[in-house]
């Protein structure tokens, strides 16, 4: 089973290398924990001898870098670390420009070979560590999910570095984007983007967004929903270190609102 | 839920509620009358098992009292009814974007956490020779 970890970059030169150290912390204890665990079990599976293949402790991850030509030359650190990790764990896909999110996950996605696509945010904001969790109940056997979101309005979950303003500000858009849309299970965070997909479940789905900015990740998960995905969520906590409302002006409101109509209108 | 888009869903809320605003509207007098007449009802029941040992003279005022109010009341709910939904709608989202905003978890650890490993990491990405 591989995963893909796509990581849309612009300007993360800084971020991009302590990115790479934790995801591969991350699965190196998911990939020893696995590889325990089925040791544990094919023994015991001998002594009741059945054969069984244990097809989940080859488990392997590859990073997909896509930039769009950040003047800061995260480029030149991105292949730094295609040299330290290898080409198999790094792959890099570098634009011409500043082409959008969309059109970055779909260009990543084309390049990946994981059987599951993990999408996150490339600003340390999104913790690899809770990677594992999404895996474990993405893999487990009473509900089969095809998408496994990070909430952080659950509990559990959580912000970092919000004050009152930006907590009103997104929990007014929750609110709104709940009552407008009543998405369903699984979809308390919205416009959340740390999320882990099943390839045939992203592949579907991201030919179909039109949405720019907040909403894009919305569209996501209510389209998948329309199509009757099924969703699951872990709680995770958000670290903003971006402080303050700097990213969050009246441009951004306002493209989060066309959004919204857009998918009240077409859900 | 039957394949309608959420638009559809609204419409169809909306033509649902105007409807029995507009039924409501027309017969507010019968209303009225079915409201005070299960008042009344109530009110006696009540008023039976309190005071069985007192006369009932006090009683017809108080029952004539409270039907006025419930009286105003409906008449102000068919005559304002879009204005009480939306009020209430109002409320409820006030309530719960409260309640969310009070119950986001505000975590002071992860950043901590955060800050320790990216201490970590760099400290060993400078070692494998990395130029950050």
């Amino acid at each position: 089973m591989k995963y893909s970890i796509i990581l849309p970059t612009y300007n993360e030169r800084e971020n991009l290398p302590i990115m790479l150290y934790f995801l591969d912390k991350a699965f190196s204890t998911i990939i020893s924990s696995s590889k325990s665990s089925s040791s544990s079990s094919s023994s015991f599976i001998q002594s009741s001898s059945c054969s069984k293949p244990s097809e989940k402790s080859t488990i392997s991850y590859e990073v997909v870098i896509v930039d769009d030509a950040s003047p800061d030359n995260t480029l030149e650190m991105a292949q730094q670390l295609q040299t330290l990790y290898g080409k198999e764990k790094v792959i890099i896909v570098s634009r011409s420009g500043k082409l959008g999110l969309g059109t970055a996950y779909i260009a990543g996605l084309k390049a990946s070979h994981g059987d599951r696509i993990i999408l996150m945010d490339a600003d340390l904001s999104h913790d690899p560590k809770y990677i594992s969790k999404m895996i474990d109940l993405m893999n487990s056997s009473s509900q089969k999910y095809d998408i496994v979101s990070g909430t952080r309005y659950k509990r559990g979950g959580g912000v970092a570095g919000w004050d009152l303003k930006r907590k009103i500000t997104s929990q007014g858009a929750n609110y709104l984007a709940q009552f407008l849309l009543n998405p369903g299970k699984g979809c308390s965070d919205l416009t959340g983007s740390f999320r882990l997909y099943e390839r045939h479940a992203i592949e579907r789905l991201l030919p179909l967004i039109r949405c720019k900015g907040y909403a894009f990740q919305m569209e996501i998960l209510v389209r998948a929903k329309a199509m009757q995905m099924a969703v699951g969520e872990i709680p995770i906590v958000f670290v903003d270190r971006i402080y303050g409302l700097s990213k969050l002006g009246a441009n951004e409101i306002l493209l989060y609102l066309k959004g919204l109509i857009q998918l009240f209108l077409t859900t | 839920m039957l394949g309608l888009r959420r638009y559809q869903v609204f419409l169809s809320y909306g033509i649902l509620l105007s409807a029995i605003w507009y039924a409501a509207i027309q017969n507010k007098s019968i209303l009225i009358k079915h409201v005070t007449s299960s008042m009344n009802y109530f009110q006696q029941k009540e008023q039976q098992h309190l005071t069985d040992e007192y006369d009932n003279n006090d009683n017809s005022n108080n029952i004539i009292a409270s039907e006025h109010m419930m009286t105003v009341l409906v008449l102000l709910l068919i005559d304002y009814f879009p204005l009480v939904v939306v009020a209430s709608l109002g409320i409820h989202a006030l309530c719960s974007i409260s309640i969310g905003i009070l119950t986001l978890k505000d975590s002071e650890e992860a950043s901590l956490e955060l800050e320790r490993s990216v201490v970590e990491a760099k400290e060993y990405l400078t070692g494998r020779g990395l130029k950050l």
